[in-house]
């Protein structure tokens, strides 16, 4: 048990989140620990001994005949065991940080308890239980160069196949361009994701568009005025919600995309989820909400291929319930080309700048906490304050709606950002409060510092001690918030290390890129025949026609993700730009005479 | 010296016909040069027919017609015969280039080759439209000023690339194809001596073709009246109202219907042996003006005489005279009653008396004459090719300002003067031609227009103050004070700018003038602030001698008027209809 605990507490060092997860994790008997011949520790699972009885490290250095150390390429484990093949790699390999995927939490914890981990440590990235997808999405997969550790492969050959198929499904992913289309909410807090998902797309190289329900909310919310009688009200909702599915079936049609991704809010009505599954393409969604307060995931859970969520645990097993089995956590992100640090001009910093800001709706919890911080300098912006109430001083913006751009200001101007999950029950810190919400990622994308109430979820994806602080209740803010306020080198500090954390794991780009080989592991050869039959994007297309070397070709390099390509295209974004017209925009300028006066005549 | 010229004239049949003078002035000011035009695939045959040309490109955008399997990638096919076409084209090094296409594709083409010395439609090296030449600046403004343009395109075209018309008229390669065996071909029943004429019932558009029903009626009358063997023309698409005409006639076989059965060789020798083309506004009636067989033209709905008359003297020309005749620019008449106002007996009389007496003049049985006008080309005193109106038609406002304007613009926009040009004296030549018997209200007319140009020479004084300001302060030194001002100035021209379009609006017989100082302004590409408001004020210097020049050409005209109207005057007042105050 000694050793168990001080291996957590190396762990802790090098692997913080990992350390939290096996401390949280309950002990599993399954792994039995026999001594070896030559005395050193082997686990056993059922009658597989998952190391040689009589020398695990002659068997360990014999198993490495085959293998083909490279400078170049990343070595990655498949299976811990007890690690004397780890540790034989590591004296063989100038690579550091190689990284070791385990399946089984059971034996890593036996591990722990068996070997002192000190000899590890510093070169080894442990990945355990965690599963393919995520593991891709945060670690770089284009030169593995995998060591197979057979016995643990024979104990998860499940776990392994669908490893070796996420890499299969990577790959075939990076190489082409997946067309995603993304259905919108009406309004509210998914809405900025949705464009995010979009923007995230397009820069990983995809083509993803977005079917925009925004516009249509003006309509959405007239029709609650237009009648009294409740029967006509529901029966009008209906019918609209019917239209919405019918425009989002419409552009699906136009598209033709390799994926339907709708986010939370967006309006499907189980009809219209069952018709868009008639294109033959995965339809999911990303549920961003919390499942407690809203709950119309019972109602459309079971219709979708694949329901993403940001919580885990009691909410999969209602999920299972109601028969979506193909459930799967991808919390929320940031978009690092729109949340990053920028200057300031004196004006922002003057209107932006302040010792604490809070950037958000105003909740029951937060209208009840946050008088206790009225003696600081203190910034409120965001809506749904109450302007006449004791905070109405602090309310910046009158009450309004700000760009992203603008939150982006706010962020980076505060000397302390803070981050309040809301709730409409709590006076002030919700005690079970679990997942995590945007702005944690985006104010950590932006070198903020920012205090955070304590979340369950929280611990796996950001370090709570070095890249970001936390605090338990309202008195515990006041007293970091002194803190750090009189400490702001500390805050810095912590503040950049959230940044980089957040960067290299939490951006959109990570969540899309898991989110897509978790789906498209299902559907490979699928998505591999559609490439092959279907036209896949026209700007694409017309490079390849063109040759991707010509002065064309090169020209039309700019169009790659414009939605809707043609001559219009180009058309337009010459009409739009300045300067001389170079010899290709003159081209495309008579190119588009012509083909206009060929139209004109038939 | 210019030894290198590009033509694009990438329009039709009629056009091409029409831009003959202006190769024929260009090959005598230019003797040595080599002439390049550039035509499309669909006249490329017709071309060859066309003089002092050394070279064609034809730009074939047919051929790209039947690749339906290219799917979405035509344009980059289209792209890539632009591409070759155009590079191949600059290696030419052209050293003049005479755009008589206003196509934005021609414009573009211009900006691509970039050739120096370029008269017409182009663009600058942004894209941004410029015009080069006034008279391609005035070929801009036409055709939303068409009531008023006295000029026929022809004129413009060869004033345009720098030019005279006159002695240069429109002229044709003859062909080598016997017009006997050629009717032998087609028929035997027309004899040496015989009065042929040719009809051209079709037009490129529907709305400017007089009825098959008329053409029968007329056919029939000139077949009672003069014997005449008829020839009707066309093209394959035309070929059903070839059979109308038959269908309607009550002498099916003594008309030969040719729709559709002739190459434009054939064509044009057929239409040399006929004593009269009886047409629309088409291609058949300029190969008609240009191999000298009269031409009878009917202009409908868009199609203006003004514009387009067939450019050699003799020809006569029929035209609805109502408000709304021509169509506008840009229009689609869903309506066109002006091809009613002409009736078959109109040209049947006028031919017969023309055949008798080598005259075009009405007779006095013409009956429903005040809705349409035949006008007679002719040589005028200037030398230059002019409308006779037929019929003494009680003048208008528009009747002398067009006239005044072709005065005005030949000395504003400047001319290549032939020797045998010469002005001629516009009040005689209204009152030669127009019902000038009470010119009351026309006078006065005349008057408010004089008082709005006087309006706009005002408003283009200040604006030369207004830009000798600004070029003042540029040069004053001080950058940051200067900067302010002249934004200030620039606004309060902008305003003047607002202000002398307005007018035009609302005066559209003034129009011509504020359209082309708006031409001239666009013109402008200098950023440097003391150039462009050097640039500008040349505007308004320009705009301020116009406003000049029109005046001093309407006051010896409205004075002409008032002399005669004194008279008269005495005989009005002393009529009972005038209105007395208190009776």
């Amino acid at each position: 048990l000694n050793l168990y605990k001080k291996n957590l507490a190396l762990l802790k060092v090098t692997q913080p989140s990992l350390a939290k997860r096996v401390e949280l994790e309950p002990l599993q008997k399954i792994v039995k620990v026999v001594k070896s011949k030559d005395g050193n520790p082997i686990p056993k699972i059922g009658s597989i001994s998952l190391h040689s009885t009589y020398n695990p490290f002659k068997e360990a250095s014999d198993s490495l005949l085959n293998f083909n150390f490279n400078s170049i390429d990343q070595p990655v484990i498949y299976g811990l065991g007890f690690g004397y093949h780890v540790l034989e790699i590591l004296k063989r390999t100038r690579h550091k940080g190689i990284l070791v995927i385990e399946p089984l939490m059971a034996i890593f914890q036996e591990f722990l308890c068996s070997v002192d981990i000190k000899s590890f440590v510093n070169n080894t990235k442990f990945i355990i239980a965690t599963p393919p997808p995520k593991i891709l999405a945060s670690n770089p997969s284009v030169n593995w160069n995998v060591y197979e550790h057979i016995p643990s492969i024979r104990i998860s050959d499940v776990y392994f196949k669908r490893m070796n198929l996420a890499l299969k499904t990577s790959k075939v992913i990076k190489n082409n361009r997946i067309k995603v289309l993304i259905v919108n909410p009406y309004y509210g807090g998914s809405l900025p994701t949705a464009n995010y998902c979009v923007h995230a797309l397009n820069e990983m190289g995809h083509h993803a568009e977005s079917v925009e329900c925004e516009k249509f909310a003006d309509g959405f919310f007239a029709i609650n005025n237009s009648t009294r009688n409740k029967g006509n009200l529901e029966s009008l909702s209906k019918q609209f919600s019917s239209f919405m599915g019918q425009l989002i079936a419409a552009k699906a049609a136009d598209f033709k995309p390799d994926l339907i991704l709708a986010l939370a809010q967006a309006p499907l009505t189980p009809e219209a989820i069952k018709n868009l599954k008639l294109l033959n393409v995965p339809v999911a969604f990303w549920f961003v909400e919390d499942f407690r307060n809203l709950t119309y995931w019972k109602d459309i859970g079971a219709c979708y291929d694949y329901f993403f969520t940001i919580q885990r645990g009691e909410f999969f097993e209602k999920l299972s319930s109601i028969g979506a089995e193909n459930h799967y956590y991808l919390p929320q992100a940031c978009l690092p080309s729109m949340h990053r640090e920028i200057s300031l001009t004196i004006e922002e910093r003057n209107k932006y700048s302040t010792d604490v800001s809070f950037m958000g709706a105003g909740y029951f919890n937060r209208a009840q906490s946050f008088p206790r911080l009225l003696d600081y300098n203190f910034k409120i912006w965001g809506t749904e304050w109450n302007l006449d109430s004791i905070l109405g001083s602090r309310i910046q913006n009158n009450n309004k709606r700000l760009k992203s751009d603008n939150i982006v200001k706010i962020y980076n101007a505060a000397k302390i950002n803070l981050n309040l999950h809301s709730s409409s029950f709590h006076e002030g810190v919700n005690p079970v409060g679990d997942f995590v919400n945007p702005r944690t990622f985006e104010i950590a994308a932006c070198g903020g510092f920012q205090l955070i109430d304590d979340r369950s979820e929280l611990s796996d994806l950001m370090d709570p001690i070095k890249e970001i602080v936390t605090f338990s209740s309202i008195d515990d803010l006041c007293e970091k918030v002194d803190y750090y306020l009189n400490n702001s080198d500390e805050a810095k500090v912590i503040a950049n290390c959230g940044k980089e954390r957040v960067l290299k794991e939490h951006t959109i780009q990570h969540r899309m890129d898991e989110m897509l080989v978790y789906i498209f592991m299902d559907n490979l050869d699928q998505l591999m025949a559609r490439f092959k039959t279907e036209s896949r994007c026209p700007v694409d297309s017309s490079i390849d026609f063109a040759g991707p070397s010509t002065d064309l070709g090169k020209y039309l390099e700019q169009f790659r993700g414009s939605s809707n390509f043609s001559i219009k295209t180009m058309v337009d974004q010459i009409g739009n730009s300045t300067g001389d017209l170079s010899k290709e925009e003159l081209l495309v300028l008579m190119t588009d005479q012509l083909v206009k006066t060929e139209s004109n005549n038939g | 010296m210019v030894k290198n010229i590009l033509i694009l004239n990438m329009t039709r049949m009629g056009d091409l016909i029409q831009t003959t003078p202006t190769i024929t002035g260009l090959r005598k000011k230019y003797r040595d040069s080599n002439i390049t035009l550039m035509v499309t695939k669909d006249f490329e045959e017709f071309s060859k027919n066309i003089s002092h040309v050394n070279n064609r490109v034809v730009i074939d955008i047919k051929q790209f017609r039947d690749r339906k399997n290219l799917n979405g990638f035509l344009w980059i096919e289209l792209y890539r015969y632009l591409e070759s076409l155009l590079d191949e084209l600059k290696q030419n090094n052209y050293d003049l280039l005479i755009n008589l296409s206003h196509s934005k594709l021609s414009a573009f083409m211009i900006s691509y080759l970039g050739i120096n010395s370029v008269r017409g439609f182009g663009c600058n090296t942004n894209g941004d439209r410029m015009t080069f030449d006034p008279w391609m600046q005035y070929f801009g403004t036409e055709p939303f000023n068409r009531r008023t343009n006295p000029f026929n395109l022809v004129e413009i075209f060869t004033r345009g690339a720098g030019v005279a018309p006159e002695n240069n008229p429109i002229h044709l390669i003859p062909n080598l194809i016997d017009p006997k065996v050629l009717i032998q071909k087609f028929s035997n029943c027309i004899k040496e001596g015989d009065l042929v004429v040719g009809m051209q019932a079709g037009s490129s558009v529907e709305g400017r073709r007089w009825s098959p029903k008329s053409f029968a009626i007329l056919a029939d009358g000139l077949i009672e009246s003069l014997d005449a063997k008829l020839i009707l023309f066309g093209v394959d698409s035309e070929k059903e109202l070839g059979e109308q005409i038959v269908h309607f006639s009550k002498y099916k076989d003594k008309l030969i219907d040719l729709t559709g059965r002739t190459n434009v060789d054939e064509l044009t020798s057929l239409v040399k042996r006929c004593s009269y083309l009886i047409t629309n506004d088409t291609g058949t009636m300029h190969i008609a003006a240009a191999v000298g067989t009269t031409v009878v033209g009917l202009f409908f709905a868009h199609a203006h005489p003004y514009e387009t008359a067939p450019y050699s003297p003799g020809h006569v020309i029929f035209q609805a005279r109502i408000e709304c005749a021509p169509c506008s620019y840009g229009v689609e008449c869903n309506n066109i009653v002006c091809v009613h106002k002409v009736q078959p007996d109109h040209l049947l009389l006028m031919i017969q008396r023309h055949h008798a007496s080598g005259v075009w003049e009405t007779t006095k049985t013409m009956s429903n004459m005040d809705e349409i006008n035949i006008f007679n080309t002719y040589i005028g005193e200037d030398s230059r090719l002019r409308l006779r109106s037929l019929i003494k038609h009680p003048i208008t406002l528009n009747d002398v300002i067009r006239e005044v304007y072709a005065e005005h613009w030949l000395k504003s926009l400047g001319q290549e003067m032939d020797k045998s040009s010469t002005h001629c004296d516009i009040g005689k030549l209204l009152f030669r031609e127009y019902d000038c018997s009470n010119t009351d209200k026309l006078c006065m007319q005349i008057d408010d227009k004089m008082v709005t140009l006087k309006s706009l020479k005002v408003i283009a004084s200040t604006g030369i103050k207004l830009t000798n300001q600004i070029i003042n302060l540029c040069s004053s030194g001080n950058l940051t004070k200067t900067i302010d001002a002249v934004k200030v100035l620039a606004e309060e021209i902008e305003k003047l700018d607002k202000r002398i379009n307005q007018i035009g609006f609302v005066n559209p017989e003034l129009k011509s003038i504020t359209d082309m100082f708006v031409k001239r302004k666009e013109n402008i590409q200098e950023n440097e602030p003391t150039q462009l408001a050097l640039d500008t004020k040349e505007c308004y210097v320009k705009l301020l001698d116009e406003c000049a020049s029109l005046v001093s050409l309407l006051i010896p005209v409205s004075n002409k008027f008032k002399s005669s109207n004194i008279n008269t005057f005495h005989a009005v007042v002393s009529s009972i209809n005038v209105e007395v105050p208190g009776r």
